[in-house]
């Protein structure tokens, strides 16, 4: 359907309107300028009145009345919507058309209405008449509610008429999940004809089984048996379908909360895992014990250099060279070791002849000296033997000048050894800060609860795959059970004449189930994915979140999903709160949504949008109305002047209708230049475009902006 | 809804000519399956707008097409 001209009289502050839309396919645009509180709500709610009556006006218009404030009690008035419009019904069976056809139509929609006390009001029975243009002028449409249903479809008016505020109902709402979820579901399934289908399998399963009942009454016990076999199957199949069905869903469910927990894992590490660090900086710890002890036994080592022999020969070296020598002379000039002493103690005590030839006998002169010389030589000898000794202990420490290299090469070792290890160690508690401080930046999170869900998550699903690998296989099983007795019992039916005509029917109800399924099922799985991916393409493209393949900035994907959610990505998968979504790009979702849902339903109708740019901003708004223009067969769009600036040269080239409706009561409080009966508080309806101005619309500036004064008459 | 849809014309068009029927698989009873699965669907759409004698007119559907198996 597109509109071609709206004439409106008496519909609030609409007191006599006619706008002519366009219909143009190169200019499919129509803008409708007004500021705040000129009509343009109202203008969405008179057109939507005059296409599908009172049930799309708030409240199905019990407390929304329709006549002018400015009516006295016990005033009647009419109110009346005409719309011209044309729909081309295309070829189908679904709609009994057996040919392309164009048809133009003229709506008429009027209600009496009487202004009560006390604001009330008292409305009458709407009257509409539906006139189709023939060659030989109008020709009434018989039943024209139920046309007009074929032509608008239930759900047109919440899809294709929308203000930028209500639209936000698919994205978030104040009657919670599941009111948001109702709206997106109810709009998916009823544009892709869900429900009608639904119904059909419905009704078409019905007439099977009672016809199979009837089948009963006339057919042997054998063949009721059967039946009553095949019965249970179906029951038994249809029970497990739903288990498995249900446990899909689980399992479904259960993938998305891994994936969700797996994405804060992932959040969590990224910042660094806490435990993990922890264990670190253990292990780092031990480590740094362990050089520790090792630079601890080092020092043991190295000091017992210190106190032992080496290091007195070492330090004494020269002294000792000195007096070693000093000994060894002495030693060599005889002066000790006394060798000579216990060969004359031999020689007194034999009192033989002396070595010199002279008697030794006591008494005798030489025997009293030899005496007298071994007594004096024994009184050296102990300073002889602390000499011999000394000249010993000297030899040794200079015959041991190994341990000087031994103390020079292992002290040295060890010094570098326990410098190297202080260096390690130095490094070691470096590491260990700086992983103290990775410790205290990261908040204490809940990784090991994380962890643990998800390992219990991941065994939910083990178990779910296995339920429903089990109950595939029963209704395997079931389906081959099924098939058998089927063709026994068709067996049986067979030979009964009476009971052939039956069972052809019953055959024909399951052709026709079967086909109304597997096209249900074909629905769901193929076209509602297709939304989906309309939905996040042109998402994407009105907020300029990607340049041909590559995504760019923090909105990555958007989706509609299994639960009938409208979900928004960010990187790495990143679920957003549509809440936490900037207004432009709450509103660039919600028509993205509109617009996807329009292309795959193949549905063509006007959309009608009040006030869609608020919040957006040159760029946004520019793709925006691109977007709009390229997807959609006829855009109506009322639009404030904020809202116009940026995009003037956009609308210059592809709006084929301009109309300005300014509200006469805003002289001049709001702006208004003219005096145009501002008493009345009406709406009043000028051609000026974006460019232009007359005595009607101009605001103050207006005459000063470079836009361009219309002559009116 | 969108009755229309070519796309949903032509799902079932597909399955008609593709399914395995139970009743006989030749073209003529295709043909007469698409022409009762598209009627089904045309009441259906008529008894959503207003209550119509849905059961029954699917009752006849379904003899037609039984009719044309024989």
């Amino acid at each position: 359907m597109i509109l071609n001209k709206v004439k409106i009289e008496n519909f609030r502050i609409l007191r006599d309107v006619e706008i002519e839309f366009s219909s143009d396919n190169k200019k499919p645009l129509t803008i409708l300028r007004a500021q705040n509180e000129s009509g343009k709500t109202t203008m969405l709610r008179a057109l939507q009145w005059g296409l599908f009556g009172k049930y799309a006006l708030p409240k199905s218009g019990r407390n929304y009345r329709l006549y002018h404030l400015d009516l006295n009690v016990g005033d009647e008035i009419k109110v009346s919507v005409e719309l011209d419009f044309t729909h081309v019904w295309s070829e189908s069976p679904l709609l009994k058309t057996t040919a392309k056809k164009e048809s133009s139509y003229v709506l008429k929609r009027s209600v009496f209405e009487k202004v009560m006390k006390n604001d009330d009001f008292e409305r009458k029975e709407e009257s509409v008449e539906l006139l189709e243009v023939t060659p030989n002028g109008y020709s009434p449409v018989a039943n024209p509610v139920d046309r007009l249903k074929s032509i608008l479809g239930s759900n047109l008016k919440d899809l294709f008429f929308t203000d930028g505020d209500d639209a936000l109902r698919f994205i978030e709402s104040a009657d919670g999940n599941s009111a948001r979820r109702g709206h997106v579901k109810k709009a998916i399934k009823d544009m892709l004809s869900f429900e009608v289908i639904k119904d059909s399998i419905e009704h078409v399963k019905i007439i099977e089984r009672s016809l199979r009942q009837e089948s009963t009454s006339i057919t042997s016990g054998d063949a009721q048996k059967m039946l009553a076999v095949l019965d249970k199957l179906e029951d038994s199949m249809e029970d497990r379908q739903v288990a498995i069905d249900d446990l899909v869903d689980q399992k479904d469910e259960t993938d998305r909360d891994i994936r969700k927990i797996e994405i804060r894992i992932d959040d969590i590490l990224e910042k660094g895992d806490k435990e993990e660090l922890k264990k670190r900086k253990d292990a780092l710890k031990r480590n740094e014990d362990q050089i520790d002890n090792n630079i601890k036994n080092r020092y043991t080592e190295l000091s017992k250099f210190y106190y032992g022999d080496i290091i007195g020969g070492v330090l004494c070296k020269e002294k000792i060279d000195i007096t070693y020598n000093f000994l060894v002379d002495l030693k060599n000039k005889g002066v000790f070791p006394k060798a000579s002493l216990p060969f004359l103690k031999e020689l007194l005590a034999n009192e033989d002849d002396c070595i010199c030839g002279r008697p030794l006998k006591k008494g005798t002169k030489h025997y009293t000296k030899i005496e007298k010389m071994i007594k004096e030589e024994a009184e050296n000898d102990e300073l002889g033997d602390r000499i011999t000794q000394l000249r010993g202990i000297s030899k040794d420490y200079l015959m041991q000048k190994t341990k000087k290299i031994i103390f020079d090469n292992e002290s040295e070792e060890l010094i570098t050894n326990i410098i190297e290890q202080k260096t390690n160690q130095e490094d070691l508690q470096v590491e260990i800060k700086k992983v103290s401080n990775e410790i205290d930046s990261i908040p204490d999170s809940n990784l090991k609860e994380l962890r643990k869900q998800s390992k219990d998550l991941t065994e939910t699903r083990t178990s779910l795959n296995k339920q429903i690998s089990r109950l595939r296989f029963e209704q395997d099983e079931d389906k081959k059970d099924y098939r058998y007795t089927k063709t026994q019992y068709d067996a049986i039916l067979k030979k009964e004449d009476r009971t052939k005509k039956i069972l052809s029917k019953i055959n024909a109800a399951q052709d026709i189930a079967n086909v109304l399924k597997d096209t249900y099922a074909l629905v769901e799985n193929e076209e509602v994915p297709k939304v989906s991916e309309n939905l996040n393409n042109l998402f994407l493209t009105i907020i300029k979140a990607t340049d041909g393949d590559k995504n760019l900035g923090l909105i990555q994907k958007a989706e509609v999903n299994r639960d009938y959610d409208i979900e928004v990505f960010g990187p790495k998968n990143r679920k957003y709160d549509n809440k936490d979504l900037n207004g432009a790009s709450r509103r660039a979702l919600t028509l993205s949504f509109v617009m996807s849902l329009a292309k795959v339903s193949e549905f063509v109708a006007p959309n009608v949008i009040d006030t869609p740019f608020g919040m957006m901003d040159e760029i946004v708004k520019e793709s925006c109305l691109q977007t709009l223009i390229k997807e959609c067969h006829q855009v109506i769009l009322f639009l404030t002047r904020a809202e116009i600036n940026d995009i003037e040269d956009l609308l210059d080239k592809n709006a084929g209708s301009f109309h300005t409706i300014t509200n006469s009561a805003h002289y001049p409080s709001k702006n208004l230049v003219h005096d145009n009966n501002s008493q009345d508080k009406i709406s009043l309806i000028c051609k000026c475009s974006h460019r232009e101005y007359c005595n009607l619309c101009e605001l103050k500036g207006d005459s000063s902006s470079g836009m361009k004064k219309r002559a009116t008459k | 809804m969108a009755l229309d849809r070519k796309k949903l014309v032509q799902i079932v068009k597909d399955k008609c000519a593709n399914i395995e029927t139970v009743n006989n698989s030749t073209e003529k009873y295709r043909t007469e399956l698409y022409a009762a699965v598209t009627d089904i669907i045309y009441q259906e759409s008529l008894h959503q707008e207003k209550a119509t004698k849905i059961q029954q007119k699917i009752k006849d559907i379904i003899s037609r097409l039984s009719e044309a198996s024989n």
